[in-house]
């Protein structure tokens, strides 16, 4: 069962693409890592990823981090795959349960970054399209304005404030159960 | 809805450090309640979340439903006892209830509705009705005799720190030669064993007639 097929995954597996970061640096990858990113896959769909793929929004700093969310949940998207397919017992589903466990604390780990570089990896999972790292660290913010007043905010992230006293008062008035 | 003139693109201005395609990804993912609110903060944020298309994304991302009003202390001639509204405003859900129930409090997703002394517990993102015990307490129970009428009023709150629902529930009661009021609150664990707890009354008469907040230390 499992062995059917096997050797067009080698082959896929063995297929790598080349990602260049906005100050020229160059990233080997898997097309399994890269594709989790959406952008990517359409190019290697439509056949323009011969000689690199230039991601000119994207520096070789949050690049690095970006690849590294890419394989560690590219691993699990096989595992999942696998566990569908070829393996059903309950050995499996313990070392998958595990497995989840792993992701997560990977994935704790991996938020314990500064604001602006959280940012930076917002707006390249925006970029590229990576659903999950995009999900993780826009939750990551928004947990943390949760609850907080629009003074807070505005504190938080640097916001000058361009209303006039009459509507913020108005906006207060209109909004008024969300501020009890 | 006062949508401030002169919108501009969201996080165009100076000095904002949170990038304007990351805001927006980060304001989909927060409550409406939060959202609500930090239209305050500034005219782009206000324009944003007054945004249709802003509220339709945030809709499909967060089904539970958001605002409950329209409702009356009675029921109207169709029967509905509360309208269920979302962020734009638009009627998403309309309650009805059988003749004689009225809306006694809302809170989150549940809306409690009575008649007479019975309240039902209505959870308006699943449409789940959760039936109150109606007798009561074993200490109160003496006075189901000398009582000619009880009128009842409930409140239905959260406690932050547990999270766990509690009802307040006080009941008027008008005999011969008394009048007075029982306090008794029970607490919604999940079991179907809930049971009302006897309070100590406050010194004063208490109507909780409009739907009411207070601090849930005075009565947890």
């Amino acid at each position: 069962m499992a062995s059917a097929g096997s050797g067009d995954e080698k082959a896929a597996a063995a297929a790598m693409i080349t990602l260049i970061s906005s100050d020229n640096e160059k990233f080997e990858v898997t097309e399994a890592t890269a594709t989790l990113s959406q952008t990517i896959r359409h190019m290697i769909e439509d056949g323009c990823t011969d000689g690199g793929v230039p991601l000119p929004n994207v520096t070789s700093k949050i690049l690095a981090r970006v690849i590294e969310y890419c394989k560690k949940h590219a691993t699990a998207a096989a595992g999942e795959e696998g566990s569908s397919s070829s393996f059903s017992d309950a050995a499996f589903l313990e070392v998958d349960r595990a497995f989840l466990e792993e992701l997560e604390e990977f994935d704790d780990a991996f938020l314990e970054v500064d604001r602006a570089t959280l940012f930076d990896l917002i707006l390249a999972a925006n970029y590229l399209d990576i659903k999950g790292l995009l999900n993780l660290t826009c939750q990551k913010v928004a947990d943390s304005v949760k609850g907080k007043t629009p003074e807070q905010i505005r504190e938080m992230y640097n916001i000058v404030n361009d209303l006039t006293p009459e509507e913020e008062a108005e906006i207060r008035r209109e909004t008024q159960w969300a501020f009890e | 809805m006062a949508t401030p003139s002169g919108c501009s693109e969201p996080g165009s201005q100076s000095g904002v450090l949170l990038p304007g395609d990351a805001q927006y990804e980060i304001l989909l993912r927060l409550p409406a309640r939060d959202l609500c609110r930090l239209r305050a903060v500034c005219r782009p944020w206000c324009c944003l979340l007054s945004d249709p298309h802003f509220i339709a994304a945030h809709a499909g991302r967060h089904p539970e439903l958001l605002v409950v009003g329209g409702c009356d202390t009675f029921p109207r001639n169709d029967g509905i006892i509360c309208d269920v509204m979302d962020l734009s405003g638009r009627v998403v859900k309309s309650v009805r209830g059988t003749d004689d129930e009225w809306v006694t409090s809302i809170h989150l997703n549940f809306v409690c509705i009575s008649t007479g002394r019975r309240f039902r517990l209505l959870n308006l993102a699943t449409g789940a009705i959760f039936a109150l015990p109606e007798e009561l307490t074993e200490e109160h129970a003496a006075h189901e005799r000398d009582t000619c009428r009880f009128h009842a009023e409930a409140a239905f709150w959260q406690v932050p720190s547990t999270g766990v629902y509690k009802v307040l529930r006080v009941l008027d009661r008008l005999s011969n030669d008394h009048e007075g009021q029982l306090y008794e609150v029970i607490t919604l664990n999940g079991s179907s064993h809930a049971q009302w707890r006897g309070k100590k009354p406050p010194p004063y008469t208490v109507r909780l007639s409009s739907p009411v907040r207070f601090r849930h230390k005075m009565l947890s």
